[in-house]
């Protein structure tokens, strides 16, 4: 904490709590200062300290534009006393933090010096350090219940507003293999980003014994809409390959969706979350609607919507009651057998979606392969509570979660088919949920199928799964 | 794809179940006829019906645009039977055989050599020239294959499948040694080719007597395509087939017995007259 006191005026890094200071009586509510000198306190309301901001510098800005970062900080000289000052030089260095150009923000807070320095002046200056030109990583991710590892390359800040370019390859542990080549260009002050990946992927599918190697663009252009909506609209241009895995598992049905099929798809995710956080939520709702069209030009005509809806309760201390709804319909636009394939359907089962069954085990089969349908519903109906007799002082307990749950859900060609009341298939069972780094999560469950058809493939027993995205 | 490149599967790599009997809904797979087949899947496809037809197994033909793609080995034709997808002559020869439907019991082990002998000598030249002629040819590629292999598609698939299709065919082709090769030196191959076959068969019937085999059937599926579907300026080919009177007189017996009298209402699928 720095004095500066020839001009009776508070001075320091920015975010310090007590301000010491010589003049004015405590006045109001608001930002106080109180500093103990002798047996006497002194409040100062830091709201009546006039401020004139004169100067803001930077300091280590090499090749990021100055157009990039003075929106971060134009609030800044808007600035009239100190509390204002404290506040919005606190904002401005969490939101150049969050531009992803500079690896540390440090802000310094000076009164101004030299011949045009007036009484209330102050000059604030931004040490940054930007992020290096080139990085590259190797990183784990998750996905359900599969590991992915990542080797990539980052050219972030390439132009100087903030253009991250990336090469990333991805070897997932069963799923196959990918390779990409991304330009992001964000637009942090709107709140929007706009991105497009050249890929090529190779990728498993043992549930239908099919494999599929696939080369696209997706472009996406994301925005955020007020405080909890976000919108992301898509195309997605690719050429997909079909073929069997193995020569001998793909039965024909499956068979029949095999050869080339190009998808020219428009996709509209619109997302309204009002949760207190993505996983063991308290409170809140999430509601999630995505439409895809295909069929602007190439092969694959169909409209696919997928809904997302879920609630949480939260009764009394830390016990929630969560219920939340999945649908999906697939409807072809033309009655080529090129209008869509078996990677486009729905499937059902596995410790995501419809606890009890093995993963895509739900629905219509040959033999050992899933054959996925046009029209899919699954429901949950969850009851979360701490770990009995465990205090949550322990960030392990703390993620920790025991939950009971009872699934429904149902899958088909049609809308009938599937709200047919033999189609519906119920599970329940206890289990733990660990949180792990609120980015994924990791369940193991006793479960209990107790309602199900002949060709389903059910789990009468313990279950774990590990995934981002839980039902 | 419909060229791999792969070998086709021995016949004994097939653990089929032959308690189960042929079954009766068993359809054959090939590409849309009026506007997909090529000549020389077009041979393939003849050949293999021949022999189901000699066998006197029922199936049915069903078109769809993605035959190539649902075959186990990238060829063509496809058979479903059952739960069975096999391809190609020798897939659906073994199969047959599985289900105790052989036609070739009567050969002694001399005989049998010099039937696989003779199928595979068909195999690599008649088959290898059809491609080569279909594929490397400027002139047939331009105005006949790159339309009909693109032609199930929308754009732009329509012009990017035929592309790359060629590319593996080319390199395909181009292992066996049959890629360098010139127009003359391919019909010299074929010629010598048709006049084995000719020796072979003199005065006979059929290849192995007065019943026919899976080489009769694979035989007549190429000279039949050959004489009925002349390639883009390349009618050399029915020329050099009508030097041999007996291949001549051999293919209008076979679609006579086999195709006309058995079944006349799927005569069509011959595909062709002979004057």
């Amino acid at each position: 904490m720095a004095n500066d006191n020839n001009k009776g005026s508070p001075a320091g890094d920015v975010g310090v709590a007590g301000v010491s200071d010589d003049k004015g009586p405590p006045t109001g509510p608001g930002y106080e200062a109180t500093v103990r000198t002798g047996d006497t306190n002194i409040s100062v309301d830091l709201s009546s300290v006039p401020v004139t901001v004169q100067n803001i510098n930077f300091d280590g800005l090499n090749r990021t534009k100055n157009e990039f970062v003075e929106k971060a900080i134009s609030d800044v000289f808007l600035t009239k006393n100190f509390e204002q000052l404290i506040l919005k030089v606190g904002r401005a260095q969490s939101k150049l933090q969050s531009l992803g150009v500079f690896s540390e923000v440090a802000t310094v807070v000076d009164t101004s010096k030299g011949d045009d320095a007036t009484p209330d002046g102050y000059d604030v200056t931004f040490a940054v350090k930007e992020l290096r030109r080139i990085n590259g990583g190797l990183s784990g991710m998750v996905g359900t219940n599969e590991g992915t590892a990542q080797f990539g390359i980052n050219f972030p800040n390439v132009l100087g507003s903030g253009e991250k370019v990336s090469v990333n390859h991805f070897v997932s542990s069963s799923s196959g293999k990918k390779t990409e080549i991304n330009v992001m260009v964000p637009f942090p002050y709107i709140g929007t980003e706009f991105s497009t990946s050249l890929y090529s992927c190779e990728s498993i599918n043992p549930w239908s014994a099919v494999t599929t190697s696939a080369t696209g663009n997706l472009l996406q252009y994301n925005m955020k809409i007020g405080k909890n909506d976000t919108l992301s609209i898509q195309w997605h241009g690719v050429w997909r390959c079909l073929n069997a895995l193995g020569s001998r598992g793909t039965t024909f049905p499956v068979r029949e969706y095999l050869g080339n099929t190009i998808k020219s798809a428009f996709r509209f995710i619109y997302a309204t979350d009002k949760r207190d956080q993505p996983i063991f939520p308290c409170s809140g709702t999430l509601r999630k609607v995505d439409v895809e069209f295909s069929g602007a030009f190439g092969d694959a005509k169909f409209l696919k919507v997928e809904t997302d809806w879920q609630y949480n309760w939260s009764l009394f201390e830390n016990v929630v009651l969560q219920g939340s709804l999945r649908c999906g319909l697939l409807q072809p636009l033309s009655s080529s057998p090129m209008s869509y394939n078996i990677n486009d359907l729905f499937f059902l089962g596995g410790p995501s979606s419809l606890r009890g069954f093995h993963m895509r085990g739900v629905g219509p089969r040959c033999q050992q392969n899933a054959l996925g349908g046009k029209v899919v519903w699954a429901s949950a109906i969850h009851l979360y509570a701490p770990l009995p007799f465990l205090n949550s002082k322990f960030s392990f307990t703390e993620n920790l979660r025991l939950h009971g749950f009872v699934n429904c859900g149902g899958i088909g060609q049609n809308v009938a088919e599937c709200s047919d009341a033999d189609n519906v298939r119920i599970s329940s069972g206890i289990g733990l949920a660990y949180r792990f780094r609120n980015a994924a999560r990791i369940e193991i469950n006793y479960c209990y199928p107790f309602k199900f058809s002949a060709k389903d493939r059910c789990v009468n027993g313990f279950q774990w799964g590990i995934g981002v995205d839980f039902l | 794809m419909a060229t791999s490149g792969s070998q086709s599967v021995p016949a004994d790599l097939f653990e089929f179940d032959s308690k189960e009997p042929w079954a009766p809904d068993t359809f054959m797979l090939v590409p849309l006829e009026s506007s997909q087949v090529l000549v020389p899947e077009h041979a393939a496809i003849l050949g293999a019906q021949a022999f189901l037809k000699i066998a006197r197994l029922p199936f049915k033909v069903r078109e769809c645009h993605n035959s190539s793609d649902i075959s186990p080995n990238g060829k063509l034709p496809v058979i479903k039977c059952g739960a069975y997808v096999v391809s190609e002559l020798d897939g659906i020869v073994s199969l047959a055989q599985a289900k105790g439907m052989s036609i070739t019991e009567y050969l002694n082990a001399a005989e049998r050599a010099d039937l696989r002998a003779y199928m595979s000598l068909v195999h690599n030249v008649l088959g290898n020239a059809l491609l080569y002629f279909t594929w490397l040819d400027e002139d047939v590629y331009n105005k006949y294959t790159k339309q009909r292999v693109g032609s199930p598609y929308n754009f732009p698939l329509k012009y990017l499948l035929p592309w790359t299709l060629r590319r593996k065919v080319k390199s395909q082709l181009n292992a066996l040694k049959w890629g360098y090769r010139t127009t003359e030196e391919v019909y010299r191959e074929v010629e010598t080719c048709l006049l084995a076959l000719s020796e072979r068969l003199g005065e006979s019937d059929y290849f192995f007597g007065s019943t026919p085999t899976e080489l009769d059937a694979l035989v007549f599926g190429y000279l039949f395509t050959m004489l009925t579907h002349p390639l883009h300026n390349h009618s050399q080919f029915s020329n050099i087939i009508r030097h041999h009177p007996n291949l001549t007189k051999f293919c209008k017996r076979i679609d006579q017995d086999f195709f006309e009298e058995q079944q006349p209402e799927s005569s069509s699928s011959s595909g062709g007259r002979l004057e």
